[in-house]
């Protein structure tokens, strides 16, 4: 069966299904599972959300929002605030219409400017809202910080679902409206996009309270788990990384990149940030580093590269099958597989220990080991994954390179015994994936 | 009354001296390599604890650290544009690409010094006051470092400002931050001048931490508030101008005396946002900013 077709002319049903998939998974996922991966899953909602709504206004316009964690900080204080008067689902959309508003009074002062003015402007907001509520707090109030009634998990994890329904398809309209195509060339070209005759400032002041809306609504729905805030816990900066890096990470030409990123970090950060923070942390930011000097689109703009080195067109001159490139390809493709199940064992291990720390209340020590487990596990996940893939493209003689690379990954691992036989193998056979030219020369198959 | 603003004025200009200097090394670093630093306060940090070190553990007179810890820091901001900033300048299709990504770059830098030099020095506060007695002048009560750290920071001003306007190397700074494209014609090594202006701004912002850490405790958490205030003062002086630094350092300084010691000491950053928003509304260029 030609998989890549068929993926192709199903695109639509195969999506509408996998969506259908996903929503099942999480609507059940209360039924079989404990209360701290209930937890989790929301919290992840959560990053989803933050990262989406922040691609939406600065992945596209190029503005550079470094305040998420305002927005979302004011949507956790109007929750604290008003617990006490109205019904949560109330207090969600005006949350929304806090961060709203915020966001467009700094907007109208801002977003008239290069976009320079307005990263400066937001890099420290943070600062200006913890200073604003520790003094109303203090002298006005007479309190330090705020007490948050808890909600119980399932109500939390569905009213998050909807909300990032809602973002999403919010998200989704927008990028395919007038509004979309008008923040793309604004993107573009800011100078071109006003002589077209888009109202630049009215589309970007609009564009971003909107993103500022779903901060603030997520805030007041992630509040009742922190039981307690004040300024400082409402208003961390470490909320305004979070989602761009997910962003970023995860790519933002697409709607799926930032929630590719959201998920992967949200799960990571949940269950490595107790013991390792500032490891954590430091890691965070070389990747963010590394991946905006290399993958510039986020790995969502590997796709298609990938797509075509694998799956790609295979030139029909070639010359003949032998048996060497096609059993490193089965030897990559176990060493591959002997990887993905390491790193599967290495998780459940790690979720078993972090059960067995909380238990008997020594975090220290067992959480290390947790915490070095889920690294081995990462790392362990990445070699088997690429050396299935390289052992793909040894099978169908696409790509010599990936190959390789795919054999030299699956020789970091317990079955590294697998890994020397595929290099050599694969290094012998080089000519299988070499085409004949008409004069009797071969070259290597340029396939980018 | 009136001789309480005083003092609170003076001590204000003699603390927006060191705020100046500050917010020197970024005006420099945005004004040549277009790159908005919101890793300064970091080096800033880096500066200050680096100080700490060397006085409480090796006994070096906080004045003198600057010597030790200045081409270090210099070496650190040298190699950041020389790398990361140049690589992403060379692949960014326009100038605007390039300052988004290279602030989500620097974003990225912020963490990982931050969190290297806590997982380095760990969270606690460090004291190391120095020239900490009292000195009556005027009737009014000073801290003698206060002085000290004034006349330090004004001077490496007029000195930074000399040398960009007087030398040949000045020259060619200026000259790139006008125009790469020509000032790279007339034979000047435009990579090599703008790692040179970004180490620069390294410098001054480590100098400016030794100097900050005379007066306050400081901790490896210091870096995100110190980048806040610097971003506030080189665009009220203006995105770009040293001189405009130096006054609106100078403002920023004399404000939030007044405003901590008038009204609320809480309520400093508020403040200087409204003037922000105000000068945004009216000059978005800022004091002496030019165009």
């Amino acid at each position: 069966m030609d998989i890549p077709r068929f993926i192709s002319t199903h695109r639509k049903l195969l999506l509408v299904g996998f969506l259908v998939l996903i929503l099942i998974f999480i609507t059940t996922f209360p039924l079989y599972a404990r209360a701290s991966h209930i937890r989790l899953l929301t919290t992840i909602l959560i990053y989803v959300v933050l990262a989406v709504s922040w691609a939406l206004f600065s992945g596209t316009t190029g503005y550079m929002s470094l305040a998420p964690a305002a927005f979302f900080g004011l949507g956790i204080y109007t929750m604290a605030l008003l617990q006490k008067e109205l019904p949560f689902f109330l207090i969600i959309p005006i949350g929304g219409l806090v961060a709203f508003a915020f966001a467009l009074l700094i907007g109208l002062v801002t977003l008239r400017l290069r976009g320079i003015y307005f990263a400066i402007f937001t890099f420290g907001l943070v600062i200006f809202m913890t200073e604003i509520i520790q003094y109303l707090e203090t002298r006005l109030w007479g309190q330090h910080g705020q007490h948050i009634t808890p909600i119980d998990n399932e109500p939390l994890l569905y009213t998050m679902l909807v909300l990032v329904v809602v973002t999403v398809l919010a998200t989704y309209l927008i990028r395919r409206s007038r509004y979309g195509l008008a923040l793309l060339s604004i993107g573009g070209n800011e100078e071109a996009a006003e002589h077209m005759g888009i109202n630049t400032t009215r589309t970007k002041v609009f564009i971003f309270a909107i993103s500022s809306f779903f901060m603030g609504a997520t805030g007041v729905i992630a509040a009742p788990s922190l039981i307690y805030v004040n300024a400082n816990i409402a208003f961390s900066t470490y909320y305004s990384f979070m989602p761009i890096f997910m962003a970023i990470f995860g790519g933002m030409g697409q709607i799926y990149g930032p929630i590719i990123g959201a998920v992967i970090f949200g799960y990571l950060e949940k269950t490595l940030r107790a013991q390792l923070f500032s490891y954590f942390m430091l890691g965070f930011g070389i990747i963010m580093v590394a991946v905006i000097l290399f993958l510039p689109n986020g790995i969502v703009g590997l796709v298609p590269t990938l797509q075509d080195k694998i799956w790609g067109p295979v030139p029909a001159l070639r010359k003949e099958k032998t048996w060497k490139a096609t059993a490193a390809g089965i030897l990559n493709i176990l060493g591959g597989i002997v990887q993905v199940i390491g790193s599967i064992i290495l998780f459940m291990g790690s979720g078993f220990l972090a059960q067995f720390a909380r238990l008997e209340f020594i975090s220290g020590f067992i959480g290390w080991l947790a915490g070095l487990y889920i690294a081995v596990a990462i790392v362990l996940i990445i070699l088997g994954l690429t050396a299935i893939l390289g052992g793909i493209c040894a099978l169908r003689r696409s790509s010599w390179r990936l190959g390789l690379a795919g054999s030299i990954c699956a020789l970091f691992s317990p079955a590294f015994i697998l890994g020397i036989p595929a290099i050599i193998l694969i290094i012998l056979g080089k000519d299988e994936f070499e085409y004949v030219v008409e004069g009797g020369q071969t070259e290597q198959h340029a396939n980018t | 009354m009136a001789e309480r603003i005083l003092s609170l004025i003076i001590v204000g200009i003699l603390q927006g001296g060191v705020y100046g200097l500050l917010a020197m090394g970024l005006s420099l670093q945005y004004g040549v390599c277009r790159v908005i630093n919101i890793t300064h306060g970091e080096f800033i940090m880096l500066g200050a604890v680096l100080t700490y070190i060397l006085h409480i553990g090796f006994d070096v007179n906080p004045l003198l650290a600057p010597v030790i810890l200045g081409p270090l820091l210099f070496g650190l901001g040298f190699l950041l544009q020389a790398t990361l900033f140049r690589t992403l300048k060379a692949w960014a299709p326009s100038p605007a690409v390039f300052e988004g990504n290279a602030l989500l770059a620097a974003f990225g830098v912020l963490y990982i010094i931050e969190h290297f030099a806590r997982i380095t020095w760990g969270g606690k506060l460090m004291p190391s006051y120095y020239l900490a007695d009292l000195v009556s002048f005027l009737g009014i009560d000073f801290v003698k470092n206060q002085f000290v750290t004034f006349a330090i920071a004004l001077a490496l001003g007029i000195a930074v400002y000399l040398f960009l306007s007087r030398s040949r190397m000045g020259r060619a700074i200026r000259a790139t931050a006008e125009d790469p494209g020509t000032a790279g014609l007339m034979g000047v090594n435009t990579n090599m001048i703008l790692a040179f202006s970004f180490g620069l701004g390294a410098l001054l912002a480590g100098v400016g931490g030794a100097l900050v850490s005379t007066k306050i405790a400081v901790s490896t958490g210091m870096g995100f508030s110190n980048t806040v205030l610097a971003l506030i003062v080189v665009v009220l002086g203006g995105l770009g101008s040293i001189p405009g630094s130096f006054v609106a350092g100078i403002l920023i300084g004399i404000v939030s005396m007044l405003v901590a010691g008038l009204w609320e000491p809480i309520l400093t950053v508020p403040v200087y946002y409204a003037m922000l928003m105000i000068l945004l509304l009216v000059r978005p260029t800022g004091i002496l900013g030019k165009k």
